[in-house]
C-alpha cells in the first residue's frame, strides 16, 4: 500500500504554470498514442470500425513484427505485442487523465525503447524521432508523476492532508 | 503476493489469448486497360502481403492491351485492403487515395477498376 501510494504521489514543481507547461505534451503524446498509434492496431471502442478488432485485441500482424526482433521477443511474440499495443492505447488515455501516471509511463518507456532499438534505428536516426518524442514525455512522467494537472494529485492530496 | 500473482496470470491470459484471428480473403481483380498505350506490364502494388508497394505483382492479360486480372489470396484480419495499379511501373492515382477494398462477407471479392479512374 505504502508503495502504491508512493508511485502515484506526484513532484509538485513549485509554481502551477510549471505543472502545466509540463502537462501539455504529456496531453498530446497521450491523445497521439490512444487515438492513433494505439488505437489502430489495439481494440479500443474509438479503433478504426475496418480494422475489425475486438475489444483489448491486438491486430493480427504485429506479434509476427514482434516476432522478427528475435531473441525473448521470438519466445513470446503475443504477449510482448499485446503488452506493447495495451500501453500506447490504453497507457496513451491514462497519461491524459494523469491516473497512475508513473506505472502507464512506465510501460511506453519500455515500448518506445523496443521499438527505437529493435524496429527504427536500422532504418536511420530520423525514423526514432517519433518513438523517441514518446520516450522522452514518458521518462518524466515516470520521474514527476501527473503534476497538479491529473488524478493522480487530487487522489494523493486528500491522503497527504 | 497472490495478488500480484492472481494479477499477473490475467496479463499473460490476455497478452496471449486476444490476438486479432486473421482468415483468408481472396480479391480478384479486373483491370481495365483500354485509356492507356504501350503497355509492356501490368500490376498491382498494396498494403498487404503478398503484395507491397516497392513491386509489381503481375496481372495477367485477359486481351492484351485492354483486359488484365490478378487473383490474391490474403491472411488478414481486417475488413479491407489498400491497392494501387501500375503500368510500365508507374502508378496510377498519383498525388489520390489509394483504392480502398471491403473485403466481401463471402470468402472472394471481385474488383473491377479502370486504370487510373477512381471508383
Amino acid at each position: 500500500m505504502k508503495f502504491l501510494k508512493r508511485i502515484t504521489n506526484p513532484i509538485l514543481l513549485p509554481y502551477w504554470w510549471q505543472d502545466f507547461l509540463l502537462a501539455i505534451p504529456r496531453f498530446i503524446c497521450g491523445y497521439l498514442l490512444t487515438t492513433d498509434f494505439g488505437a489502430a492496431k489495439f481494440g479500443l471502442p474509438w479503433s478504426p470500425p475496418e480494422n475489425n478488432l475486438g475489444f483489448f485485441e491486438v491486430a493480427f500482424w504485429f506479434p509476427s513484427d514482434v516476432a522478427a526482433y528475435g531473441g525473448v521477443f521470438a519466445m513470446f511474440p503475443a504477449f510482448f505485442a499485446w503488452m506493447g499495443a495495451f500501453s500506447e492505447a490504453v497507457g496513451g488515455l491514462f497519461l491524459i487523465v494523469g491516473l497512475q501516471t508513473r506505472v502507464f509511463s512506465f510501460l511506453i518507456t519500455c515500448t518506445m525503447l523496443v521499438a527505437i532499438f529493435m524496429q527504427q534505428l536500422n532504418q536511420g536516426s530520423w525514423n526514432t524521432l517519433p518513438a523517441a518524442g514518446f520516450l522522452w514525455v514518458s521518462i518524466a512522467g515516470i520521474v514527476l508523476g501527473s503534476g497538479r494537472f491529473g488524478i493522480d494529485y487530487l487522489i494523493t492530496k486528500k491522503a497527504n492532508v | 503476493m497472490k495478488k500480484y500473482s492472481v494479477l499477473l496470470s490475467l496479463v499473460v491470459l490476455c497478452a496471449t489469448g486476444c490476438v486479432q484471428k486473421a482468415y483468408k480473403k481472396t480479391v480478384v481483380f479486373k483491370l481495365n486497360t483500354t485509356n492507356q498505350k504501350n503497355i509492356q506490364s501490368v500490376g498491382v502494388r498494396g498494403s498487404e502481403k503478398p503484395l507491397s508497394w516497392q513491386q509489381d505483382l503481375q496481372m495477367n492479360a485477359i486481351k492484351k492491351d485492354t483486359f488484365y486480372t490478378a487473383t490474391i489470396n490474403f491472411l488478414t484480419g481486417y475488413n479491407f485492403t489498400e491497392v494501387k495499379f501500375a503500368i510500365n511501373g508507374n502508378f496510377e492515382l498519383k498525388e489520390k487515395d489509394n483504392r480502398k477494398i471491403v473485403f466481401s462477407k463471402s470468402d472472394t471479392t471481385y474488383y473491377d477498376a479502370v486504370f487510373d479512374v477512381e471508383k
